[in-house]
């Protein structure tokens, strides 16, 4: 009996038993009272562990949400290691060991916005927007685009007629954009994906860099392989 | 006693904080780490285990999740899933946090996912005034901090420009 006892005093962390309280507080009683709360808020009383394990479950949006309704939720919402694991199930594995500067929830925001980026270059590419792929790339003498026909243009100009060329031809079919990961830094991105054509064994190997100018993201390199059947250059059928 | 824990038909004593006991065969109580991790460790079945932490209505809905998993373990998943969403359906947001912090507290992984779950979709896809009623938060910022946060998660909201 002793024994019983004594073991689940050790399993409480001996926490005793108050009257009326049925959820003793976890919060560091100086938290708490520092922040001199009426009413307490159901979230407060949920030890680290479980808001973490809680956090998990939750879409990016409704992370940032949450860290919108006060300043404890925002500390909870912003947990460095719930935006890695965001980022980690959103994204990808790889980046394990890196050390994003500004945070997780930073990185994350930088990589999303970095997909939608690139996400949007192959809208153009399906809409054949000449206007819109001269916004998206930088207008400077350096950038650079490499076609799958293996021809390289360089500067802005020379690249947005590759552009008008490259929409002229029809190109007919659908494709499809898999693989995609990025890598962010402070002011550039790079991303790299596979294109599928028509059937899946035949694709282009792609990267993409971006530069970060005036609050936005800017194209300043594309890159694409030849066509490529189960990996291997096709034979002699580009198109020059 | 060692040779007495062998019994399938078992019982321990479990009393919530409010000193209300509750009989549970073994392999009921087994759904739970903590409880088995006390069970290796010697203690008697005989003695009432204490759980001051948590209150007798979540413990009777905590020991209805662990009986009907520790009676279908080995039937089918199927029928456990509908089981769990059924077993959430309808619980206020009160009851929901008490089965965390009780799912937490007894090691109860299973319960501890789906209640977690639960909330998580509660508050998903919520403006944020929702999401403080939901969860009884009070707005603790300025309007200066308001507008600052605001800009901070404003990326999340907002398509390619």
């Amino acid at each position: 009996m002793a024994t019983a006892a004594a073991t689940a005093e050790l399993y409480l962390n001996g926490g005793s038993d108050r009257d009326g309280e049925v959820l003793e507080r976890v919060q560091p009683a100086a938290a708490v009272a520092e922040r001199q709360t009426t009413g307490a808020s159901m979230m407060e009383q949920l030890v680290p562990e479980i808001t973490t394990h809680a956090l998990t479950y939750l879409d990016f949006p409704s992370l940032c949400r949450l860290s919108m309704t006060n300043s404890l939720m925002r500390r909870a919402a912003n947990d460095d290691n719930a935006w890695k694991a965001l980022y980690h199930k959103d994204f990808t594995l790889e980046q394990d060991n890196i050390t994003p500067v500004n945070g997780w929830k930073a990185y994350y925001a930088a990589t999303r916005a970095i997909m939608n980026v690139n996400a949007e270059f192959f809208n153009i590419i399906r809409e054949r927007s000449l206007s819109a792929m001269g916004r998206l790339w930088l207008n400077a003498d350096y950038v650079k685009c490499v076609h799958a026909s293996g021809e390289l243009f360089t500067s802005y100009n020379a690249v947005m007629e590759s552009w008008q060329l490259a929409f002229n031809w029809d190109h007919g079919g659908g494709f499809q954009v898999r693989d995609v990961r990025a890598r962010v830094l402070t002011e550039m991105a790079w991303v790299t994906m596979k294109t599928y054509v028509d059937m899946d064994n035949r694709l282009f190997n792609m990267s993409n860099i971006f530069e970060f100018h005036n609050g936005r993201w800017y194209m300043v390199h594309h890159h694409s392989s030849l066509l490529l059947i189960d990996g291997e250059p096709e034979q002699q059928i580009v198109q020059g | 006693m060692a040779s007495s824990i062998e019994n399938n038909n078992e019982k321990l004593t479990l009393k919530s904080s409010d000193g209300e006991e509750f009989l549970v065969e073994k392999h009921v109580a087994l759904q739970s780490t903590l409880l088995q991790n006390m069970l290796d460790s010697d203690c008697s079945s005989a003695d009432v285990i204490p759980l001051p932490k948590i209150d007798a209505r979540t413990l009777a809905l905590v020991l209805g999740y662990c009986k009907k998993h520790a009676d279908a373990s080995s039937s089918k998943q199927g029928e456990l899933n509908s089981f769990d969403s059924e077993f959430l359906k309808d619980m206020d947001m009160g009851a929901l946090f008490n089965l965390v912090l009780a799912a937490n507290f007894m090691e109860i992984k299973g319960l501890l996912d789906i209640a977690a779950q639960k909330i998580a979709d509660t508050i998903k896809d919520k403006p944020h005034q929702e999401v403080r009623e939901i969860f009884h938060v009070e707005n603790d910022y300025t309007p200066e901090e308001e507008a600052a946060v605001r800009e901070e998660n404003r990326w999340a909201f907002e398509g390619f420009p």
